[in-house]
């Protein structure tokens, strides 16, 4: 868990939250802001990928079914942009598994399978953000 | 004479006399031997006319015989060319009757290959086109037959060399293929009233005599109503796939805000719930869990009916992973004081199964053993080990199953009915996917149960793979 005090003090960690879902959106925002993250949450592809360019994120969290750009297609836009980037997915898709070894082999943390478990879902969420 | 001439001639004084006497009774001597010899000759000449006359006669027989029997075939010969004259006027009647048979015949035929409602087009040996019947002209809609007549069968774009090759080897060929008049009209082929694309089956057969090709027979049915039937239910059976994936996806995705902000309420992230609270909360939470298990099910089977389901295998140890699923409903075997026992002699072996799919697999029988069991009942789960596959019987003393019933179980959306139904709720897709699971890893699955009341078995078996 992350000592909330602390991050107080330091610089907020900061996590841009891609789903065209507006209420997912919102729950996830609120579930990370009570860990102390701060969450930015935005609804369009297109327009996460301009935030993208002008903001620095410590992680990414995208949802792969989107109708204007595909979760995956935007990762690799960010690839292009900032290589170091960390990257998640937040889908409701199974995926199988030869397509999980190629997302982590592309340089994507963790693949979280929606609906999830709250606390699960904020513990790995911490663990990517302590892994360096 | 002889003896006296020569005792007179010893008394003859003359020498000369003497010795013309003894010449000249040389001579006589001799004449009178070449007498004898003669004498002897007209004997034996006399025997050998004899013996001439004998073997003349002896002829003279035999020619009477021969003749007697020239007359005997004289006579037959005559009844043979009466023979020949009665055969020659059966032959002519016979020959008159022949010619109308084979007239009859020759117009059967005719008017059989004319009038099939099977388009034929007949080639004689060298694939050349001698004839067509109606129902080619109609398909290919033909305006004047000595148009296609003489066409060549090898020089058609839809034979291509691998039929050609099967034709030369005697084979009969038989394909399917879309036939354009759009071709036909841009290479001036024949006149045609048909335009678009027909989906034919072609069928060609090489006719034999003697082991030699006689001709072709090439017989064309229009099956472009089928083609397209087909066609529609493969676009039908996509879109059905494609509406159970998608709607599954859009089905579970409301569900994901509405469990997570429920679990924060329960959390007591937007303050502390009163009991009845947390009891409202609690039965959202249980029934978006039921939809979400629904769409999860419903999805399942899409997958599982389009052979889509992908399974990820690993080794594990089977005997772990069936103690796993049993603790988990233990609680709520105690709730109705049902009994679960589980065959000890199992901790081994590791096989290579899709781990979460034969927990959903354990999951799905031991509910179903639990939900059909009433209260004090008991659920047996056993492992056996065989050589090449391993067994898994959940047996339990639940309300049983009737015969009738027993085969529909593993389809799709059955449900036993009426009262059972609602005694028991339940989607009734839980058997069936269980079922594509378990067929997924080449396994089988069966059920056993002596009827209504008695309990039911249902076993699986897991091939095992090294």
């Amino acid at each position: 868990m992350i000592d909330i005090q602390k991050i107080d003090i330091q610089k907020k960690i900061r996590i841009l939250h891609v789903d065209d879902e507006v209420d997912t959106l919102v729950v996830v925002k609120k579930i990370l802001e009570l860990e102390g993250y701060e969450v930015v949450s935005i609804n369009h592809a297109k327009a996460a990928l301009e935030h993208i360019r002008m903001n620095g994120f410590d992680l990414i969290i995208l949802d792969i079914m989107m109708p204007d750009m595909s979760g995956w297609e935007l990762f690799s836009h960010i690839g292009a942009i900032k290589p170091n980037y960390k990257v998640a997915f937040l889908s409701i898709l199974d995926i199988a598994p030869e397509n999980l070894d190629v997302m982590l082999k592309a340089g994507i943390k963790a693949y979280i399978k929606k609906p999830f478990d709250n606390s699960n879902f904020v513990n790995q969420i911490n663990k990517i953000i302590n892994t360096k | 004479m002889l003896n006296n001439i020569m005792n007179k001639t010893k008394n003859i004084e003359t020498e000369a006399v003497r010795l013309y006497l003894v010449e000249t009774a040389k001579k006589l001597a001799e004449i009178a031997e070449s007498k004898e010899e003669a004498r002897l000759n007209l004997v034996e000449t006399a025997k050998k006319l004899a013996e001439i006359a004998e073997s003349k006669e002896e002829a003279r027989l035999n020619l009477v015989e021969t003749a007697k029997k020239l007359a005997e075939i004289a006579e037959s010969k005559e009844e043979a060319r009466h023979n020949l004259v009665e055969t020659a006027k059966k032959l002519a009647e016979i020959a008159s009757e022949t010619k109308f048979n084979l007239y009859e015949s020759r117009e059967k035929y005719a008017i059989i290959f004319d009038q099939s409602p099977i388009a034929i087009e007949y080639f004689n040996e060298r694939g050349e086109l001698v004839s067509v019947n109606k129902a080619c002209i109609d398909l290919f809609g033909v305006v004047d037959r000595n148009d296609v007549v003489g066409s060549k069968l090898f020089d058609d774009p839809n034979i291509s060399s691998v039929i050609k090759t099967k034709l030369a080897a005697k084979e009969t060929v038989r394909f399917e293929s879309p036939f354009d008049f759009s071709k036909v009209k841009k290479a001036n082929l024949y006149q045609t009233t048909k335009s678009g694309t027909l989906y034919l089956d072609w069928s060609i057969t090489p006719l034999m005599l003697n082991r030699e090709i006689l001709g072709y027979i090439e017989q064309i049915q229009d099956i472009t109503e089928r083609v397209k039937r087909e066609e529609k239910a493969k676009e039908l059976d996509r879109l059905k796939d494609m509406f159970l994936t998608t709607s599954s996806h859009e089905l579970r995705s409301p569900l994901v805000p509405i469990v997570a902000q429920a679990q924060m309420l329960l959390d007591n992230a937007y303050g502390v719930l009163k009991q009845n609270q947390r009891d409202a909360v609690d039965m959202i939470i249980r029934n978006a869990k039921t939809l979400s298990n629904l769409t999860s099910d419903t999805l399942d089977i899409a997958l599982i009916r389009s052979n889509q389901l992908k399974l990820i295998f690993e080794k594990v140890s089977f005997g772990n992973l069936v103690t796993e699923v049993i603790n988990n409903y233990k609680i709520q075997a105690q709730e109705k004081n049902i009994e679960i026992l589980l065959d000890p002699l199992l901790v081994e072996p590791h096989i290579s199964v899709d781990k979460l799919r034969i927990c959903q697999v354990m999951n799905n029988l031991l509910s179903n053993a639990l939900k059909f069991t009433n209260e004090n009942g008991k659920v047996e789960v056993r492992v056996i080990r065989g050589d090449t596959e391993i067994v898994v019987k959940v047996k339990d003393t639940g309300i049983g199953i009737s015969p009738h019933q027993q085969s529909e179980l593993f389809t799709p959306f059955f449900q036993i009915d009426g009262e059972l139904n609602r005694k028991y709720p339940g989607t009734g897709l839980g058997l069936s996917i269980t079922k594509g699971i378990i067929e997924g890893h080449g396994g089988r699955i069966w059920l056993e149960s002596k009827g209504l009341g008695k309990g039911t078995m249902v076993s699986f078996s897991i091939p095992i793979i090294n």
